[in-house]
């Protein structure tokens, strides 16, 4: 259930980005807010933590996007029971060959 | 997977909107003294929201904490924090996660003959520790941390200097900021920054040296490129050892040699004089000229006179710089053209790199050399600026004075006259306070891990709020060796199991972050306070309630130290009605607020050093105060953004520019040192022909012992690695993802390699982060330090990389 808030700065003002927005509007679990010259607020609600990945990818890949800055990320446990069945890692970081071992006590 | 009430998601996407909306619509935030700030984060039922900073590095970030149910379920940055203005980096927005990984330590656990270790009471451990101090109370040792609150500081200190008499008290920060002490002490005669983070807004040229902000400060870095971003012309020089996020950033990256950076500040010194582009104004009216006499180094130095410093400086042509330093002679001429145009601001930022060297001190002092001799000091966005690591490496170690030679309040141990102040200020008898400096951090280690018969001094230590085990240079000889040694006591008091743990005899479990009250202090001079919020959890308990409890055991047993003057317990506290609230039970603890009762107490010592802080409900209302704070005539408190400038520092007499009050020339002058070059203590050679830098990355905190278990973080970064050229591994036939051997003369550690990876080392270089604990990088590490400020240099040694098959063989 990942929810954040997120502000994307645009090279050019909000509305010079329709192509841009239009993209961003079509990813459902996305809902606009607030404008103000070339930052957009946006809130993103996805179902688990590997969509929230690939949202946060796909608005990183828009070309007229040049930040993606975070505001708000809200989190609980079924969060993190979800994220913890998930081994995938990220494609340029080398893998965890030996798991996330850590000391027992 | 469980559906999440839709009120509450509800309320917690009106939640992040508002939050997102809040840095849309931007405009000046409050600086001092915010409004509560949260009114556009909605409750929602049981919902609420209160301040606290990050409990990270050193920026000091403010974020709001969502609670629910007496749990932590949301963090938004926080809009009304100068230092951050509502952003928060990848680690601070998930802060919250730290507290709910599924092994927090829960009871105190005790280490059987076997090694298995079993759950006892708190009264029993407290027994244990108590007994063992009592019984020999010189060798005991308390090591403590950079993420110790500012009480929880200041309480081990009365405890050890005020109470047992004892100063073996050495914090973790001995580790990253030391030689930043020891520099601008050597230079201005007084600890911390001039400067504060809006240097980074206004300067034209931002120089990084040895620094990675975009990765270990982002939030701070950001505040440049969001300069750029709004079309603003800000000019990023690097300096470093490898290429990193920030030289992605940089406009021009210089590659120096490890060292290199000594002889690079002494090349632009050489080239102001040459050149006669110093400023001869500001350096005839503000500064000394300085060195360490013959008979050898010393944190003070002699004076020299400025024809002696010409004359030495003379040596450091742009030629030999170039020979020493790796940059090229244009590119030394470029910093010296820089550094000699005054219609510039031009601000340094440095961190671990300058610190963890073996001529800590000696760098620190040459940058804030160059900023003097040059002039571009003391203004908005001119500035020599050192970043601290931790949350409160400043305002605990380098305030409180948690260092084994320290007192707070900027006094020392040796000083007697010093000594009689924090007596007086704590009520105990004249002569409690020992004279004699207690053990630094690798000596007190040094010393633990020797057997007792062979002169290894220190018996019992206590560690809080950090994980040696892990972070100490050379692990096999300062600290692995514990585990042979049946008659010292190890006592680690922390939230999850670690490296650290794993050799404990007693192991106590903490609360953490919002779980208890707490001050931080952060790297621009900036005293934070928070609330707690939620309990922790079991049978975890505060970190300063643990000092305080064994205090009160050893008061019981009849330690006279623990006894103030009147004969009272030395960590009283009373209620209106006179009578002592018993905050030694822990039913009790949070009768009353301990951390102001503590707090209010140190305030006294703070005036000593012009490092004046208001009164502790000044910060209650407040996203921090840069001090000094100073009470106005109307009775409110203003902070100081820029010291010794007369426009801003109200100990400043008016009408003067600059007076560098604590001058330790005593005539308000800073000073300006020389320094020869020397080589590193190590260098490559035929058997180790690697250069071996270690750090930190983005995603993780140091050790990773709190971000290692938020899923989210240790996905992005699962694992330690060692970054390699590629031409050096081509010539080695090693692949990308190969796990190799990393090995050192002391020690070897196995990792997968990547090339070109976030990091580009230059060939003949390797780095290696520290955060994984499977992968102990600090076996390899070297335990040279810098001769004045006793910090370890992590950032160069010997190493080579072998392929598995090869160091089988």
């Amino acid at each position: 259930m990942p929810i954040s808030g997120l502000v994307l700065t645009f090279d050019s003002p909000v509305e010079q980005n329709q192509e841009a927005l239009d993209a961003i509007k079509a990813i459902p679990e996305i809902d606009l807010g607030q404008a103000n010259d070339r930052k957009l607020a946006i809130v993103v609600d996805s179902d688990d933590t590997i969509r929230d990945r690939e949202i946060w990818d796909t608005l990183q890949q828009i070309t007229s996007v040049t930040n993606v800055a975070i505001a708000m990320v809200a989190f609980d446990s079924e969060c993190e029971e979800e994220a913890s069945n998930d081994t995938n890692s990220q494609d340029d970081t080398p893998e965890d060959t030996q798991g996330a071992n850590r000391t027992n006590v | 997977m469980k559906m999440m009430n839709s009120d509450r998601r509800e309320i917690l996407k009106s939640a992040a909107m508002a939050a997102a909306g809040s840095l849309v619509t931007g405009g000046s935030l409050p600086v001092v003294q915010a409004d509560p700030g949260v009114a556009d984060l909605p409750d929602g039922e049981g919902l609420t929201w209160n301040k606290a900073p990050c409990r990270f590095c050193g920026t000091g970030c403010h974020v709001q904490v969502g609670v629910e149910d007496g749990r932590v379920v949301a963090v938004a940055g926080d809009k009304a924090a100068d230092v951050n203005k509502g952003l928060l980096c990848v680690k601070g927005y998930h802060v919250g996660g730290i507290l709910y990984g599924e092994d927090r330590l829960t009871e105190p656990l005790l280490r059987q003959d076997d090694g298995t270790l079993k759950a006892i009471s708190w009264d029993e451990a407290l027994d244990i520790i108590a007994k063992r101090i009592f019984d020999s109370p010189q060798t005991f040792a308390f090591y403590g941390s950079g993420q110790w609150t500012i009480p929880e500081g200041f309480a081990a200190q009365k405890f050890m200097k005020g109470g047992l008499s004892n100063n073996h008290i050495d914090p973790n920060a001995r580790l990253c900021m030391a030689s930043a002490v020891t520099g601008f002490l050597g230079t201005y005669g007084v600890d911390e920054p001039a400067g504060c983070y809006q240097d980074l807004d206004e300067c034209d040229v931002l120089i990084t040296w040895g620094n990675n902000p975009a990765e270990m400060h982002p939030v701070l870095f950001s505040r440049v490129t969001d300069r750029r971003s709004r079309g603003e012309k800000v000019r990023i020089i690097d300096i470093g050892t490898r290429r990193t996020r920030t030289t992605d950033a940089a406009n021009e990256y210089l590659n120096m040699k490890p060292h290199g950076d000594v002889a690079i500040a002494l090349g632009i010194m050489h080239l102001l004089i040459e050149n006669n582009t110093y400023d001869t104004s500001f350096v005839k009216d503000h500064c000394n000229f300085r060195a360490h006499p013959e008979s050898g180094k010393t944190l003070m130095g002699e004076a020299i006179s400025e024809d002696e410093f010409r004359k030495r400086i003379a040596e450091y042509t742009p030629e030999r710089v170039s020979e020493l330093s790796g940059l090229s002679v244009e590119q030394i001429r470029m910093l010296g053209d820089l550094f000699g145009d005054r219609n510039i601001r031009i601000t340094s930022l440095w961190c671990m790199g300058m610190n963890q060297h073996t001529m800590g001190t000696a760098i620190n002092t040459l940058v804030h050399g160059v900023h003097l001799l040059s002039g571009h000091f003391g203004k908005p966005g001119d500035s020599p600026t050192s970043l601290t690591g931790q949350p409160s490496a400043c305002g605990t170690v380098r305030e409180v004075g948690t260092l084994s030679h320290a007192l707070p309040g900027g006094r020392v141990v040796a000083n007697p006259e010093h000594r009689q102040q924090c007596e007086e200020f704590w009520n105990v008898p004249e002569g409690r306070i020992n004279g004699t400096p207690g053990y630094h951090t690798v000596k007190m280690f040094d010393q633990f891990t020797m057997p007792t018969d062979e002169g290894g001094d220190i018996t019992t230590m206590f560690v809080q709020v950090t994980n040696p085990g892990q972070t100490l240079p050379n692990l096999n000889k300062l600290f692995n060796d514990k585990e042979q040694l049946a008659d010292k006591f190890l006592i680690v008091s922390d939230v999850y199991p670690t490296p650290t743990t794993a050799l404990a005899n007693l192991i106590l479990p903490a609360a953490m972050w919002v779980e208890k009250n707490g001050m931080f202090g952060n790297s621009e001079r900036r005293t934070q306070q928070w609330f707690k919020m939620v309990d922790p959890p079991g049978d975890a308990r505060d970190d300063c309630w643990m000092t305080i409890a064994i205090a009160r055991k050893l008061f019981e047993m009849g330690h006279e130290g623990m006894q103030d003057k009147d004969g009272e317990f030395i960590f009283a506290v009373k209620d209106e009605s006179g009578e002592e609230i018993p905050i030694w039970e822990f039913e009790h603890y949070y009768d009353t607020n301990v951390d102001k009762h503590l707090f209010e107490e140190y305030r006294q010592f703070t005036t000593m050093k012009h490092k004046n802080l208001a009164p502790y409900e000044e910060y209650v209302k407040a996203r921090g105060l840069r001090w000094p704070v100073v009470e106005q005539q109307d009775g409110s408190w203003r902070e100081t953004r820029f010291r010794f400038s007369g426009f801003d520092d109200p100990f400043v007499a008016e009408g003067e520019e600059f007076d560098f009050y604590h001058s330790s020339t005593k005539d308000g002058k800073a000073q300006i040192w020389f320094h020869d070059y020397e080589p590193p203590p190590e260098m490559p050679d035929e058997d180790y022909p690697l250069w071996l830098c270690t750090g930190r990355v983005l995603e993780h905190w140091h050790t990773g012992s709190m971000t290692r278990r938020v899923t989210q973080l240790s996905r992005a970064m699962p694992t330690g690695y060692v970054e390699m050229n590629k031409e050096d591994a081509k010539d080695a036939n090693i692949r990308q993802g190969e796990t190799v051997v990393v090995e050192s003369r002391r020690g070897s550690c196995q990792l997968p390699v990547w090339i070109d990876g976030r990091g580009r080392p230059p060939r003949g270089t390797i780095f290696v982060p520290f955060f994984d604990e499977t992968k102990m990088i600090n076996n390899v590490t070297l335990e040279a330090y810098c001769p004045i400020s006793k910090q370890p240099d992590y950032k160069k040694c010997a190493a080579r990389v072998r392929k598995m098959t090869e160091a089988d063989s």
